[in-house]
């Protein structure tokens, strides 16, 4: 039996068909998150656990639906859309992604559809780990059957069979992971009227003003990037300092390194020790600057506008110039710009915005909040097909 | 230089003498090697604030593969470039010159002797002849193998294909057979196991070798057939099981970027340092040298002019062993940990 539920949108009403209630599935979600709260499940660590919770918040689940489809509606009267989710949905997911995986696997339980999850062959899988803890803990109702009866999660390479099989079961496909993997799935056979999603690889930025280059400041920036260094999309390659000077960059890259203990709780593992100090040699060699961010735990890298001439996963460009070479030296595969800045909606800012790929503008405290519009793409909404209403 | 080698690698250190030679060492490639220069530069390296070889900058070793560090003085004579057996993907590049190289084979010769013997003996590699054919670039496996040259009446080449351990040929191992009774053997130790203790030798072939004193010499671990690695007890029993008496397996551990220094297991499980060398443990998160307790290996040797290999740390663990070993040899000893271990890195981007 299917759920009717509506949403006033600025100029029409809604009508969304889902095999659940929205507040019974909600109120599932509540139950396991309690239980989050008094265990944290050993496959992942306290930040990644903590960032679920604050994620499976019930007012911020239901802000899914209230920010895609409008406000919740007592009327049921002159709905002009009826919007009902694709059954058949395919999620591929890479070695090494982290939240990713259970986080768009939370949104996707919202709709209830019949799910296929292809996970990486080479590294221990987040999201099957969770699953099969959520089917253990999750209590009797719509959450649970969802959990049992609509969700495969399976590991297998990227030649394996399956991933045609999936290709051609499901009417909207979700990709995440390298370009070439992800152009391999698009040419796989699928039917006509389905949909793909493809969340390939990007990198992100902070954009800070001198004025707010401070503790603050440098707090979130620190909190962001040492959760996932080099490794995620939304994390922080470079700190540019807009319109900021040599010495300011300094001063903010010191400011960083005396924050850093504080906002970082936990010590990296060795190897990831070693290849920072690794990379903090290979900067000297290179005539670079540098300041060490705890013990190894990363790298700030002191530089004028471009591309670093090394790599390694917990190093980070403190750059400064002009808001056109930072706007010039931008990425292609920008995705998200995190700010600091005393007035963001300054036209000439948006403007400067406007001229990069970035595709989220937000502020640096916010850079991993992970949503149902991703990559300037309305994913989820458009998860759901539109029927024409007319009375 | 390196004064040092003239006594044998296992007696009475002189650290005052190995510090003065470091020091002198550190200075030459401080000024010959730019990118050295700048990274002793920022760990603020000065020679008169150093007491002890840990106040001795240090490269890591990772920086060897990103990077060409060579020192090359006016008069440089530069022999060859040496290329380390990758696992990741990538190589360390070692530029080796003619002074280096002759200190490296005596250092080489020296601590190996003490372990296998001086006498000579046909050698067996086991890898190609055509990994010697290069001019100008050597691969680690055959600059190893050439370490042993001096015990060897005559040297030959048993694999045909050097990447592949089934194409043993036969007819070389005959050859080796009727020119000498006790063998010396080296192989890769994943290449050891596949190609000698996996093959099935012809049965008089198999009978002729059971009767030999050979002593066996491996390096370079299992690469990345980790699937198939057996320990170490086990390792040894399988060849000498099938050898004559008073054979031997002697496992050495030691990196491209440390050439000429070699580190033999001994029969009481240390891993013994000559006079010329130096080994230091590192915490990884602090740098700072830890007296005991596990931590990450800093390489010190007093041979390598052509290239900052001077003092390499590792990403190899272990840990400084206390007092005397059993075996007799005198110096600093340790315990080889194996890798550091690599935590999975998570993200969601490519890398």
């Amino acid at each position: 039996m299917s759920e009717l539920h509506w949403f006033d949108a600025t100029t029409s009403r809604v009508v969304v068909q889902l095999p659940h209630s929205i507040e019974e599935i909600l109120a599932d979600w509540h139950v396991i998150r309690l239980r989050m709260i008094r265990q944290v499940h050993p496959d992942f660590t306290r930040s990644e656990w903590a960032y679920l919770i604050q994620f499976l918040d019930r007012d911020r689940l239901r802000s899914i639906f209230t920010g895609t489809f409008g406000n919740s509606s007592a009327a049921t009267a002159c709905a002009d859309r009826l919007l009902a989710p694709r059954q058949r949905i395919a999620l591929w997911l890479p070695n090494n992604v982290s939240l990713l995986g259970p986080l768009t696997l939370i949104l996707l339980s919202l709709i209830g559809s019949d799910i296929r999850v292809k996970t990486g062959s080479r590294s221990r899988d987040l999201s099957a780990s969770l699953f099969q803890w959520l089917g253990r803990e999750c209590p009797a109702g719509k959450l649970r059957q969802w959990l049992l009866g609509s969700l495969e999660i399976e590991s297998f390479n990227r030649t394996d069979k399956r991933n045609a099989d999936m290709a051609l079961w499901a009417g909207a496909r979700i990709f995440f992971g390298g370009d070439s993997a992800a152009r391999a799935i698009e040419n796989l056979e699928h039917p006509i009227d389905s949909i793909g999603f493809y969340f390939s690889h990007k990198v992100s930025e902070c954009w800070i003003d001198p004025e707010s280059a401070n503790e603050a400041t440098a707090m979130n920036l620190a909190k962001v990037f040492w959760i996932y260094g080099q490794a995620g999309c939304t994390s922080p390659k470079r700190a540019f300092l807009m319109g900021g000077t040599q010495q300011q960059a300094t001063a903010f890259a010191q400011l960083l390194g005396e924050v850093w203990t504080r906002a970082v709780p936990e010590r990296q593992p060795r190897n990831v020790a070693s290849e920072t100090f690794m990379a903090s040699q290979w900067a000297s060699a290179n005539g670079l600057n540098t300041m060490p961010l705890g013990q190894n735990s990363a790298l700030a890298i002191l530089c004028s506008p471009g591309t670093l001439p090394l790599e390694a996963h917990m190093t980070i460009a403190i750059q400064y110039g002009t808001p056109d070479q930072a706007v010039k030296t931008a990425p292609a595969n920008l995705q998200t710009i995190g700010h600091a800045m005393v007035d963001t909606s300054n036209p000439a800012r948006l403007a400067m915005l406007s001229s990069t790929n970035a595709v989220r503008f937000v502020p640096i405290a916010s850079m991993h909040d992970f949503g149902p519009i991703w990559d300037g793409q309305s994913w989820w909404r458009n998860l759901f097909t539109t029927k024409i209403l007319g009375f | 230089m390196s004064s040092l080698l003239q006594s044998g690698p296992y007696a009475d250190r002189d650290d005052e003498a190995f510090l003065a030679e470091m020091i002198e060492l550190t200075i030459h490639h401080a000024r010959w090697c730019e990118p050295f220069r700048q990274i002793a530069s920022a760990a603020h390296w000065n020679p008169e604030s150093v007491h002890a070889a840990s106040d001795l900058p240090f490269v890591h070793v990772g920086l060897f593969k990103r990077m060409a560090l060579v020192s090359n003085p006016p008069d440089t004579n530069v022999v060859r470039t040496v290329v380390s057996s990758s696992t990741s993907g990538t190589s360390s590049r070692i530029q080796l010159d003619e002074l280096s190289s002759r200190l490296q084979s005596a250092s080489s010769g020296s601590i190996l002797g003490d372990f296998v013997g001086t006498s000579k003996r046909p050698l067996l590699v086991l890898d190609s002849v055509q990994s010697l054919r290069r001019r100008d670039e050597f691969s680690a496996r055959i600059m190893a193998a050439m370490s042993l040259k001096p015990f060897a009446t005559e040297v030959f080449f048993l694999l045909k294909d050097p990447a592949d351990p089934a194409s043993l040929q036969i007819a070389q191992l005959e050859c080796a057979l009727k020119s000498g009774t006790d063998l010396l053997v080296y192989g890769f130790s994943w290449i050891l196991w596949l190609s000698w203790v996996k093959a099935n030798f012809p049965v008089e072939i198999a009978q002729e070798l059971a009767r030999r004193n050979i002593a066996y010499v491996h390096s370079g671990g299992w690469k990345k057939l980790e699937d198939v690695r057996v320990d170490h007890q086990a390792f040894d029993n399988a060849l000498l099981s099938a050898s004559g008496p008073g054979s031997a397996v002697v496992d050495y551990y030691g990196l491209v970027e440390q050439m000429g220094i070699v580190f033999p297991l001994c029969s009481h499980g240390s891993r013994h340092v000559p006079r010329w060398a130096d080994v230091i443990v590192r915490d990884s998160w602090t740098l700072q040298p830890l007296a005991s307790g596990e931590g990450q290996l800093q390489l010190m040797n007093t041979l390598s002019f052509g290239s900052p290999c001077h003092s390499v740390l590792t990403e190899d663990m272990g840990r400084l062993l206390p007092g005397e070993c059993s075996c007799g040899r005198k110096g600093r000893r340790f315990e080889l940990l194996g890798r550091v271990p690599k935590a999975e890195v998570r993200g969601c981007a490519n890398v």
